[in-house]
């Protein structure tokens, strides 16, 4: 299905994983410190220098390329805060000014020179990457014929990779808080000229690889993934780094089948061999984030929703125990036998959705604190009623404690009494009966129970 | 005592500090020419002298002359906007100054960081960072660690041990947005506590925290005034500075009063610090202040 | 007369409650009179207009004044002016609600809807029909509303910032754009030459059409702005407060974006969706360097984007090879650092100027306070001159900035040299001291009497103190301060003891 050309399709593959892992390394410490936006304006403005470095050296990956670079980084940084401290511009706004004024120029002097000098350095580079192209540039290391990208992007992830190893706790400081780290002597400007140098050339790395616009899902969405899946810093430096490689390996993968998923006799795909596999990198790394989005552990909103709904859920079993308490409360009161309960009945009382109910009733019977008998309907158990007696010995409590401290009667009282049991320990229980001098009766004068026998 | 200036607290060190102001050529009557690189012990933890500040036109500070007694625990007091904030990050070149010479214990501050601690104000960071509350306490560390040295479990445990003193053990490995306000505070304070610093200043520690916590940082704070620390606190509320604090800086853009909260914390400067917005608490700091001083 | 307009079609609720349904009726009469016939009755008066600017009777005179002879240069010119005035227009208030980079991230965004909108129609109607504007546009408009929808979800179910937000959604959705223009390419009667371009830009492919759509919608844009004008404002301004004035700030909102959408949408062809937003955000970003006052930030930006356009694309007639939308940006750019360098009201000369003159009155002026005040505790020294290293103590000051102080104090006949480092005040300097020093302490005394108020007022530089606070407060001033008990006469300061003496409350050691 797959047609892997070793040759060409292996060394896509390891270009693509060194770059984006490159790349999500110093992408993390944009996305904590809320730089991602000067990742997306560097990215862009890095053209110029770039431009001049091929100029100079007319080959994509040179020395004087990634200088450049570096220097076009730090000024964007540079003139990005001085417009926001003199200009008091916004910084948003001052960086789109900056970057595109500098992705202007860049482009006009690549198209100029892709124009005169016909070099393979042109905006669709710029706009797409050339991945597919870097097999094509093979240089001799040692016994070996190696891309010349995939050189420079080793060079360059090890160059990441030493920087953050080495200056792990400044970069660290410097991005939860400057103002301490200035404090103790840590040069955090210093340290953020640094970290916008290590973008630039990051960026200049990966452009043959991923092009100038895509870098930005490489800097960003990997390390955005990651702060989502995880509490700890360098835990969220190496996942991130994980799911970089793995966004490398999947766009190209991806890049080779998905075309052979399209419908094969329609004419209109016929020529539809591969799609791009930058394009599908980024892809990829959206398809992670939106999957870590839904289904991180605590955080996603899928375990969101289920805790939302557990909690429901046990509301509701609570809700139920409550009534059938109350009912028997009146039973033995002698007004009327509603003490046995039919489903319906209890559903219409409680006003809960026909699922929700079942759901409750369910649960309850399976921890044996209710039990339906066939003649009589729903009825608890002794466990059920110690539980039930408990839930309303909150309630009765806080009704009590709400009447007596904030005045509040009637429906208001109930309802903040309603919410309030569900969440009250025993020994909350315990605090709020002493401190209302263990009453026996609510202010609507029921008995408050006392199921722990006190 | 003739002018107001020149002639108190003026302990520059003739050194040429790198970094620092320039310092003068002239010989000045009064230069303490043995103020090392050590600091001056004797000098006072911390010497205001002749501070502005101004963002853009508007000036936020003037003329501030301050020396801090040492081992005393120091309210800076004053309105909204009054610059109290300003005051503490300008000492520590947080903020531009349009004039001054500021010295911690006669050095200014690029050389005496080591004797400094700072508490920002809790809003200053994002608590969805990803670093957990004694990840939080070590960076108080990082400074004296130094570069390209990692963090060794010594430190770790000395950052455990600053938590364990503010109540705060069971929970260190707590990523921080799981901490409550008062909590968070605490952190705050056991970094600063882990620091070692000879000087603490807090931009209100105090400030939307629970009884508990502030219980907690008062008890800090008395402990740091016990081993001979000297603490200036951002502090807001006007009823408890005569209970925490021993002496009091009335500040709204100048300082209109400093000194021992007795001598200084009277009605008559509060109405000169805050002016008819004082009515109520102006009654209420004038029953404290019957109350509190000696018959 | 906007303004006027707009009173009247306010979205902001009146104070009294009114009867629903008539209130509903007026309020769609006014939609309908003020907004949709004004604006449908504008957008084909501009697109009469430029259809009949190409007509040979208009042509004749506007070619003879600027040379606009052919007929494709006059058609881009005009677009891209129209482009850049309604850029200009729209973008003063993106920058002023903090949204630029939301813009950018919008465009980058209408890559998979155009792509997409390709693949679609011309799989269902064949590659001819695919090409066509309004296919693609609502491909672009379709794909940026997903990606807001996209940035509010991340902003606000997740714990990522809004500034990743942006980037992911850009990146990501570009990168989908990627991989169906990839599939477009392979398709059979590919216009895929076509649908680059709208990456770029590519103004030489303008057609009559394209610049009555243009014409139309900008039209509509600057009239929308116009009749919202304040609305807008207030929104940028405090999106709380306008909530609270019953303001529809979520529709106030959702039609500014709507603006920024419309003109991001029609520059495509013109200047291309990676440096469209350069239209938005430059031209406003530079008039905020002339002016202060937002009507003027409005009109400054639209001129400048229209001059920046304009030029940009005379300039690329000449390039044909370069990529318009970089030149128009670049021209754009020429504009904004001319600003920066020299705006009025923000550039860095006039504020380098403004901050130095500030810094040498401020320091001159205190240079002339310390003279006074030694003169006043010791008369003697009018005479003999003060010891210029006395006055090195007395404030902040080094050596070299006191001397170059001192020096041109001299130069301006305040003050005169003893020799010897010692040296005093003229007649002139006298005066002039004698009077700083009794503003300096009337504001240290207001500060004291009046400190509730009194850091909103102070203006330390203001000549005239009497300007600001009143000749009645400043005598009432000056009798506290002659009030104050063993002192000497006005100028005194408060400094003295018992107020604001450190040494004496226990400060130094």
């Amino acid at each position: 299905m797959i047609q892997w050309v070793h040759e060409l399709d292996t060394w896509i593959v390891i270009a693509a994983v060194l770059s984006s892992v490159a790349c999500a390394l110093v992408g993390c410490f944009l996305v904590l410190r809320r730089l991602s936006l000067m990742g997306d304006a560097i990215s862009h403005a890095v053209l110029p220098g770039l431009a001049i470095g091929f100029l100079l050296t007319a080959s994509r990956e040179s020395l004087p390329m990634f200088i450049g670079a570096a220097v076009v980084g730090v000024l964007t940084a540079v003139f990005t805060q001085w417009l926001v401290r003199y200009g008091r511009v916004e910084e948003s706004a001052s960086m789109g000014a900056v970057f595109t004024i500098l992705f202007a120029l860049g482009l006009v002097m690549i198209e100029q020179s892709a124009r005169h000098r016909h070099v393979e350095l042109d905006a669709r580079c710029v706009l797409f990457g050339a991945i597919e192209y870097i097999p094509l540039h093979l240089v001799q290391v040692g016994p070996w014929l190696v891309p010349s990208a995939v050189v420079w992007l080793t060079v360059v992830l090890a160059m990441n990779i030493a920087f953050v190893a080495l200056f792990y706790k400044e970069l660290k400081i410097c991005a939860f808080d400057p103002a301490l780290a200035q404090g103790q002597g840590i040069p955090s400007q210093f340290m953020h000229y640094a970290l916008m140098a290590m973008v630039a050339i990051t960026t200049v790395a990966s452009f043959t690889s991923v092009g100038s616009i895509l870098v930005i899902a490489m800097l960003v969405v990997p390390a955005a993934t990651a702060h989502l899946l995880t509490d700890r810093f360098g835990w969220m430096l190496i996942l991130s780094m994980l799911l970089a490689a793995a966004a490398g390996i999947l766009g190209h993968v991806g890049a080779l089948t998905i075309p052979s998923l399209l419908p094969a006799d329609s004419p209109a795909f016929a020529n539809v061999h591969d799609l791009s596999t930058s394009g599908m990198m980024a892809v990829c790394t959206g398809g992670m984030f939106v999957v870590a989005m839904l289904a991180a552990p605590r955080r996603g909103l899928i375990s969101r929703a289920l805790d939302r709904a557990l909690l429901t859920l046990r509301i509701c079993r609570e809700d139920v125990l409550a009534l059938l308490y109350r009912l028997e409360e009146r039973a033995e009161s002698g007004f009327e036998d509603h003490a046995r309960l039919a489903y319906d009945v209890l559903r219409k009382s409680l006003g809960t959705s026909r699922v929700l109910t079942w759901l409750a009733l369910r649960g309850l019977a399976r921890r044996g604190l209710i039990r339906d008998e066939p003649d009589r309907g729903w009825r608890m158990t002794d466990a059920g009623r110690a539980r039930a007696a408990q839930l309303l010995q909150s309630h009765r409590l806080w009704e009590t404690y709400l009447n007596h401290h904030y005045g509040l009667i009637g429906p208001r009282q109930h309802s903040a009494a309603e919410k309030l049991e569900h969440i009250t320990t025993q020994t909350m229980r315990g605090r709020l009966d002493d401190e209302l001098s263990r009453p026996r009766l609510d202010p609507h004068g029921r008995t408050v129970p006392r199921p722990d026998g006190t | 005592m003739t002018t107001t200036r020149g002639n108190h607290g003026y302990q520059a060190s003739e050194g040429k500090a790198p970094g620092g102001p320039a310092p003068c050529n002239v010989s000045v009557p009064g230069n303490d020419p043995t103020a090392s690189v050590d600091g001056n012990l004797s000098a006072p933890p911390l010497s205001i002298h002749d501070m502005t500040v101004a963002y853009h036109r508007r000036p936020v500070l003037w003329d501030i002359d301050y020396d801090a007694p040492e081992g005393k625990l120091i309210a800076v007091v004053g309105p909204n906007g009054a610059g109290k904030s300003t005051l503490i990050k300008a000492c520590m070149d947080l903020v531009p100054r349009a004039s001054g010479r500021i010295r911690f214990f006669g050095l200014p501050f690029a050389r005496a960081r080591s004797m400094v601690g700072y508490v920002p104000q809790r809003e200053s960071v994002d608590w969805d960072f990803p670093v957990s509350a004694l990840d939080v306490v070590t960076m108080g560390l990082y400074g004296r660690i130094g570069w390209l040295r990692p963090v060794r479990r010594r430190d770790r445990e000395l950052a455990r041990e600053s938590l364990d003193q503010l109540g705060m053990a069971d929970y260190a490995d707590r990523q921080i947005s799981q901490l409550s306000g008062g909590q968070q505070q605490r952190v705050f304070l056991a970094r600063a506590l882990v620091q070692q610093a000879r000087l603490y200043l807090m931009d209100e520690p105090l400030s939307g925290v629970d009884a508990a916590t502030e219980q907690a940082i008062i008890e800090l704070l008395r402990r740091f005034r016990a081993t001979g620390r000297t603490v200036i606190v951002v502090h807001h509320d006007l009823p408890t500075v005569t209970e925490y604090f021993d002496h009091v800086i009335l500040l709204n853009m100048r300082i209109v009063a400093a000194g021992p909260v007795d001598d200084v914390f009277t009605p008559e400067n509060l109405q000169k610090t805050y002016g008819g917005r004082l009515t109520l608490l102006d009654e209420a700091a004038q029953a404290l202040v019957g109350e509190t001083s000696p018959p | 007369m906007n303004q006027r307009t707009a009173a009247d079609h306010s979205p902001i609720r009146g104070e009294s409650p009114r009867p629903v349904i008539g209130y509903r009726a007026a309020m769609t009469a006014r939609v309908i009179l003020l907004f949709i016939v004004p604006a449908v009755l504008l957008a084909v008066a501009a697109d009469a207009l430029v259809v009949w600017i190409n007509t040979e009777a208009a042509l004749d005179p506007l070619r003879k004044a600027i040379g606009l002879g052919r007929y494709n240069t006059r058609i881009v010119v005009m677009a891209a002016g129209l482009l850049g005035c309604a850029g200009g227009v729209v973008g003063s208030f993106l920058l002023l609600r903090k949204r630029s980079l939301v813009t950018d991230a919008l465009a980058h965004a209408m890559l998979p809807g155009v792509a997409g909108a390709f693949i679609v129609v011309s799989l269902l109607h064949g590659a001819t029909q695919a090409r066509s504007l309004g296919a693609l546009m609502t491909g672009a408009v379709i794909a940026a509303l997903l990606a807001m929808v996209a940035i509010m979800l991340i902003r606000s179910q997740t714990r990522i910032k809004e500034d990743a937000a942006l980037g992911i959604v850009l990146s990501v959705f570009y990168g989908g754009g990627v991989v169906l223009l990839g599939i477009a390419g392979r398709m059979p009667e590919a216009g895929v030459a076509g649908l680059e371009h709208l990456l770029l830009g590519r103004a030489a492919s303008l057609r009559m059409e394209d610049l009555r759509m243009v014409a139309v919608v900008s039209a509509i844009t600057i009239w929308t702005a116009a009749l919202l004008f304040k609305e807008m404002t207030l929104l940028c301004f405090d999106r709380g407060f306008a909530v609270s004035q019953g303001m529809h700030a979520t529709w106030v909102d959702a039609t500014m974006m709507m603006l920024v959408i419309a003109v991001t949408m029609v520059g495509l062809k013109a200047v291309g969706m990676i440096l469209i937003i350069a239209m938005l955000i430059i031209p406003p970003a530079a008039a905020r360097f002339w002016t202060d006052r937002l009507p003027v930030l409005v009109m400054l930006s639209a001129a400048i984007g229209t001059i920046g356009g304009i030029v940009g694309v005379l300039l690329s007639s000449h390039y044909a090879d370069l990529p318009t939308g970089a030149i128009i940006v670049l021209c754009t750019g020429g504009c904004f650092l001319i600003s920066v360098g020299f705006g009025r009201a923000r550039g860095l000369l006039p504020a380098w100027i403004r901050r130095r003159n500030l810094r040498l009155r401020i320091s001159g002026q205190n240079l002339l306070r310390a003279l006074y005040e030694q003169i006043e505790t010791n008369p003697g020294r009018a005479e003999q001159g003060v010891d210029v290293p006395q006055l090195l103590t007395m404030r902040s000051w080094s050596h070299h900035q006191l001397n170059r102080l001192i020096a041109r104090a001299q130069r301006g006949g305040l003050i005169r040299g003893h020799g010897d480092e010692r040296i005093s005040l003229t007649a002139a300097g006298r005066v002039e001291a004698a009077q700083l020093t009794r503003r300096h302490r009337l504001w240290e005394m207001f500060l004291i009497t009046h400190a509730d108020i009194a850091p909103s007022h102070v203006d330390r530089d203001a000549d005239q103190i009497e300007h600001i606070l009143g000749a009645e407060m400043v005598e009432k001033l000056e009798s506290l301060l002659d009030a104050q008990p063993a002192r000497p006469p006005v100028p005194r300061s408060p400094h003295g003891p018992g107020i604001l003496e450190p040494d004496s409350e226990g400060g130094a050691p």
